[in-house]
């Protein structure tokens, strides 16, 4: 079944395969139209058939009840009382400190790199052991907005979050999700809570009683016919279109990512977006309604520069230029002096004005790769008050459950994220490679790392100064 | 034609072309081609490890030429080749800095260089840190920039007195080189200010964008320094001003007493505070602005000029040398430097013994007279 996102990351099942180009567009969008009507009845057919053998959410009984309490060490826990999160330290309970009202706090849960998650009646919130104030969470695409009714951590990067009428997988490193739709089968609003049901399950409390969902059946994404590798050409506003076959759990979702880049972003519609002029390799994974992630095509992009800095065209128009340039500075030199001076002169004038009139043309435009004649849009970033900053960093796991922060690694080229993000995405391989290269980082003598954790460091910017809040934990990987 | 371009293009020239002193242009001549070779070898890690990768095949860092490269269709190179490119800056750079063959070798030394840089960026972003530098090498072959403060000229000055010419008193020549610096950390500064101003917009100066950008680029200094949202308010527009204003250094000389510690004052904080790196680079060739060749008896005049005036003197050259050093020394042999120390206490030893009747004349070295006063002004001297 060949599928598409909308902007919130919910599935459309059953989208067309994309019109190869060259075809007239009102043609295709006719037949866009119609084979994306077509595919959702099939797909609610087949969706309503399989229910019938094997419902997505079952009745169950007993459930138990959500945390509670949550031991972060040896003598520090965390508690849910009235709505609120106390901090318990020996005698000492106080109430959590929280960058941003968090109204009642409806549940808490831990997931497996120590993040602990509150879903909130202002949202989902993050903190841990080591940064014990409340933060809003970092949500992207396909997370539900609105008052946080309960939230699960299931141990393999998912949390399971419901709100008042909306049930959602997210992803806790990348934090892109999943809502789930009538089509998945889930139960009628109005959601009260989501647990833990043991053996993989995923109970969902609703007015209606309780019902439980088990993930990961089935098989995980694939692209038909095996990963699509191409080379494309985009256009010059840094947009190729791509035609992709996806089979998956409820209908797939598509995200690309650069390489060299650690996000996945999601991909709307059919077509490859914000690439810079350059050859890119961007790789589109297929997720599936529980999260299941696959590469599913790996495009060589060649990306043109704009006609006006097209490598024909601007040393073209240069060269026009500065011929006016001397032809008008050699017209207007001293007549009675020598030609070979007149000329020598002539040049030196057109170039020198050229090479002034390049910087201050460069520093308009911006654009960066022209070096020396280079633009200003370095620290234009601006921020303001509860912005977040993000810094990645690395941290090596010892075996003897110690961890020793890693300062570069000598792994860090422009950005971070040129290096780290291929160990992140490269599976097993790379993480192996890389602990192999901070293994050079070891001091002898002290226990050797067993593994790392790659994170992504937030600093919430408030009135009353930075404060350090809960990191994204990207990877954590142990050999 | 008419006259007014031709009005135009003469006043360009004298601009451009302002007579200053050869020992001023010599010994700015020496001072790019040190800060050149500097750059050259800093970078001479990164450039032979992806060079390295090329040869070997392995993957590295992204290939995203830069459009030079793109336009002349030049492709990532070997090792070897590496290797080669590496020797021919640096001899040339050298003979550059000392003045042998002095515009040849700041010619290929400029080709070298450009191609070094070229190399480095292709396999990562490209900076700003060395554009003016890279301008001014372009420019030097370009001029008389080894009639003094070289080896050449030590060579001729000995051969006229073996022929028995008597030497010429005081040598003025273009100063093409040192205005094109000066214009290119002009359009840096003024560029880089307003950017912030029009891309950023008022947003850029509430503080919190300078908090942001000081905490992302994690320094020793960022924690102290941004702590409060009120007083990174202060330094943005402090910042900005410094930078978006940089261009009164021309129709104000004065004010160079200004921009220039502060520009100096504005690299040093942001290498502490954002983690750009020192950006020596950039602020050695604010040198252009200063009429080196009267250093030395600027500096003999505030050594004699009271007590407390010479222990600021002291405590600044000091300084300033010790900074300088601290950096180079990251990728520049010690002996190299200490030699360089030694030369320039020399020259000013020497400044000390044969101009004694020379008095105090500190309070000028920084401005920069109105062109083109440094004819006339020398002319009445």
């Amino acid at each position: 079944m060949d599928s598409q996102s909308d902007p919130v990351g919910n599935h459309l099942h059953a989208s067309p395969a994309t019109p190869t180009r060259g075809q007239a567009p009102e043609v295709d969008r006719a037949r866009y139209r119609s084979r994306r009507m077509e595919g959702r009845l099939a797909c609610l057919l087949l969706t309503v058939l399989g229910s019938a053998q094997e419902p997505a959410f079952g009745s169950v009984d007993a459930v138990p009840a959500p945390a509670e309490s949550i031991q972060l060490g040896t003598d520090l826990r965390l508690e849910l009382v009235g709505g609120d999160v106390l901090v318990v330290r020996g005698a000492e309970r106080l109430t959590v400190a929280r960058t941003a009202p968090t109204g009642c706090v409806h549940a808490i849960t831990r997931d497996e790199n120590g993040t602990v998650f509150a879903g909130a009646e202002n949202g989902l919130f993050v903190l841990d052991d080591r940064h014990l104030v409340l933060d809003p969470a970092d949500v992207r695409d396909g997370v539900p907005p609105g008052a946080i009714r309960g939230v699960f951590a299931d141990g393999k990067g998912r949390l399971w979050l419901c709100t008042d009428t909306a049930f959602a997988a997210m992803d806790v490193s990348f934090c892109f999700g999943r809502t789930f739709g009538a089509v998945d089968g889930v139960p009628a609003p109005p959601f009260r809570g989501v647990c833990d049901g043991g053996s993989g399950r995923v109970l969902l409390s609703t007015a209606a009683g309780v019902f439980a969902y088990t993930p990961d059946r089935g098989e995980c994404p694939r692209a038909r016919g095996g990963v699509v590798r191409e080379e494309l050409v985009a256009s010059t506003t840094g947009t190729a279109a791509v035609r992709l076959g996806v089979d998956a759990l409820g209908g797939a979702t598509l995200r690309q990512r650069r390489r060299h880049h650690h996000l996945l972003e999601p991909l709307n519609g059919d077509t490859l977006r914000g690439l810079q002029p350059g050859t890119h390799v961007v790789e589109v994974h297929a997720v599936d309604r529980d999260l299941r992630r696959q590469l599913v095509a790996e495009y060589t992009v060649q990306v043109p520069l704009p006609l006006m800095l097209a490598p024909r065209v601007l040393p073209a128009v240069a060269a026009a230029a500065a011929l006016l340039l001397f032809v008008l500075a050699f017209r207007t030199f001293d007549p009675r002096a020598s030609l070979s001076r007149r000329i020598a002169s002539s040049a030196g004038r057109a170039a020198l004005l050229g090479v002034v009139a390049l910087q201050l043309l460069a520093a308009c435009l911006g654009y960066g790769r022209a070096w020396p004649f280079i633009g200003f849009s370095m620290y234009t970033e601006t921020y303001r008050e509860n912005s977040v900053l993000y810094r990645p960093h690395i941290v090596a796991l010892r075996a003897d459950g110690s961890r020793c922060p890693i300062d570069e690694a000598g792994v860090l080229q422009d950005g971070s994220w040129q290096m780290l993000a291929e160990t992140l995405h490269g599976g097993d391989r790379a993480c192996c490679e890389f602990l192999d290269h901070l293994d050079r980082c070891c001091v002898p003598g002290e226990a050797p790392f067993a593994g790392f954790l790659v994170g992504d460091g937030r600093i919430r910017l408030t009135a009353d100064g930075p404060v350090d809040v809960a990191p994204t934990i990207l990877v954590r990987w142990l050999r | 034609m008419s006259f007014a371009p031709a009005s135009a293009w003469r006043r360009f020239d004298a601009w451009f072309h302002a007579p200053v002193p050869v020992e001023r242009l010599g010994a700015f001549r020496a001072l790019v081609c040190a800060v050149a070779l500097y750059d050259v070898l800093l970078w001479a890690g990164v450039v032979l490890t992806d060079a390295a990768n090329v040869s070997a095949g392995t993957q590295g860092r992204p290939w995203a030429p830069l459009y030079l490269f793109q336009v002349l269709g030049v492709g990532p190179i070997g090792v070897d080749a590496a290797r080669a490119l590496l020797a021919v800056a640096i001899l040339s750079l050298v003979c550059g800095a000392l003045g042998i063959a002095s515009r040849l070798s700041c010619a290929v030394g400029a080709i070298a260089f450009y191609a070094w840089t070229c190399f480095g960026y292709s396999f990562g972003k490209p900076h700003h840190d060395k554009v003016a530098l890279a301008f001014a090498l372009a420019a030097l072959p370009f001029a008389r920039v080894g009639a003094a403060v070289s080896l050449d000229a030590v060579l001729r000055r000995w051969l006229r007195r073996r022929r028995g010419v008597p030497q010429p008193e005081q040598q003025l020549t273009s100063g093409m080189p040192i205005v094109l610096t000066q214009v290119t950390l002009a359009i840096g500064y003024c560029g880089a200010g307003l950017s912030k101003v029009i891309l950023g917009g008022p947003e850029w100066f509430n503080g919190y964008t300078l908090q942001g950008i000081m905490l992302g680029h994690d320094a020793v200094w960022s924690r102290a320094f941004a702590q409060s949202a009120f007083w990174c308010q202060m330094q943005s527009i402090g910042v900005v001003f410094v930078q978006a204003a940089f261009p009164l250094v021309f129709v104000w000389p004065r004010t160079r007493w200004f921009f220039l510690p502060a520009a100096l004052a504005f690299h040093l904080m942001t290498w502490k505070t954002m983690d750009t790196g020192p950006f020596m680079r950039v602020w050695l060739m604010l040198f252009a602005f200063v009429p080196m060749e009267r250093i030395p008896a600027a500096l003999q005049g505030w050594l004699t000029g009271g007590v407390v005036r010479a222990a600021i003197t002291v405590l600044a050259t000091a300084g300033g040398v010790a900074l300088v050093g601290a950096i180079a020394s990251e990728v520049m042999p010690a002996w190299l430097l200490l030699a360089t120390a030694a030369w320039l206490l020399f020259t000013f030893v020497r400044h000390v013994v044969h101009a004694r009747a020379d008095t105090g004349v500190g309070g000028d070295v920084i401005v920069a007279e109105k062109r083109p006063a440094p004819l006339r002004r020398l002319r009445a001297e």
